[in-house]
């Protein structure tokens, strides 16, 4: 393939990419607490995982690639949101999905 | 461990993605064991299996991966670590790990009680943080390389139902976390948004432009 990489080229993004996302997370835990203690940055900061999760969700459930597909996932994690709403366990919810996404994906 | 067993098992897909786009097992493990990401990881191998350039491949990972920067903002001052140790939890900051924890913290609704129950709960979160977070790490690996080695059966997650699964993993980890309705509309509205977005932007941004939610309704002090 035209544009395809060497073996050198692979090991530099290796080592970038690594470089970098370690220094994203250890910034994270050296910023001085003091700076983040504003009532309005805490407020903001404790909504971050949440908004974060919930695309993270529907990013996994709802598209492939760059569109958006109505599959087996979302029947699945459909299935997994009743049995939360119901209060079923965790490792109810991880079965009863992936038992739905499973069947819808091999036989339908 | 609930959750460390179906995500590390994706690990496989990642070592058939990684051997697919042409890394060999040595780049495959390098890039599991030091990058660990799994969003990041496979859009790294994506774009050089696309025959993509260098840069393309930093900044794609680098995009995907800014989200773990801004869990350890949270994180960080409930796990007050110090050291060495920081080092390590900060390798182990990841969706799973996050959301875990966070889902400890708010276990039982309210934040205050008596301090016995705060300690429970504050160890809780601890465990749910290393616990999981060492976890992921562990059987990610090990399917990693599994994966790269060709292990076929594997190869299709979608097949065991595990691309189901994992999203579903993550909603039951934000589900006690959603405490009232704010915070529930707070939810749907990034979930909403994320995917309104997804056409549009590249791989990783849909997630992360979901912050501005935060900031929008976290900028009103309460």
């Amino acid at each position: 393939m035209a544009g395809a990489m060497s073996s050198f080229d692979i090991w530099i993004v290796i080592a970038i990419s690594s470089v970098i996302m370690f220094l994203m997370r250890i910034t994270g835990y050296l910023i001085p607490q003091k700076l983040l203690q504003g009532v309005r940055l805490n407020q903001i900061i404790t909504l971050i995982p949440i908004v974060l999760l919930a695309a993270l969700v529907a990013i996994q459930t709802g598209t492939s690639g760059d569109e958006i597909t109505v599959d087996h996932r979302l029947a699945g994690v459909a299935v997994g949101a009743v049995t939360l709403y119901f209060k079923g366990s965790f490792i109810l919810v991880l079965s009863l999905s992936g038992l739905t996404g499973a069947l819808l994906y091999n036989f339908l | 461990m609930g959750v460390a067993i179906p995500v590390g098992i994706y690990g496989a897909a990642f070592g058939a993605a990684a051997n697919t786009a042409g890394l060999n097992l040595l780049q495959t493990m390098a890039l599991s064991l030091l990058l660990f990401s799994g969003a990041t990881q496979f859009a790294i191998v994506g774009v050089i299996g696309s025959g993509g350039a260098v840069v393309a491949a930093i900044i794609t990972g680098a995009l995907l991966g800014i989200r773990n920067g801004f869990y350890a903002v949270r994180i960080a001052p409930l796990l007050q670590v110090r050291g060495l140790r920081r080092i390590l939890a900060a390798h182990i900051t990841i969706d799973e790990s996050i959301a875990v924890a966070l889902a400890h913290e708010s276990s039982d609704g309210d934040v205050d009680g008596d301090s016995a129950t705060r300690d429970k709960k504050n160890s809780d979160l601890f465990k749910g943080f290393w616990f999981t977070g060492l976890g992921v790490l562990f059987f990610w690996n090990l399917f990693t390389f599994i994966g790269a080695l060709g292990a076929g059966l594997l190869e299709d997650p979608a097949r065991w139902g595990l691309d189901t699964a994992v999203p579903a993993a993550f909603l039951a980890l934000l589900w006690p976390q959603l405490k009232n309705n704010r915070l529930r509309i707070i939810a749907l509205t990034s979930l909403l948004l994320s995917l309104a977005l997804a056409p549009f932007l590249s791989a990783g941004l849909p997630i992360i432009a979901t912050v501005l939610i935060a900031v929008g309704a976290g900028w009103r002090v309460r």
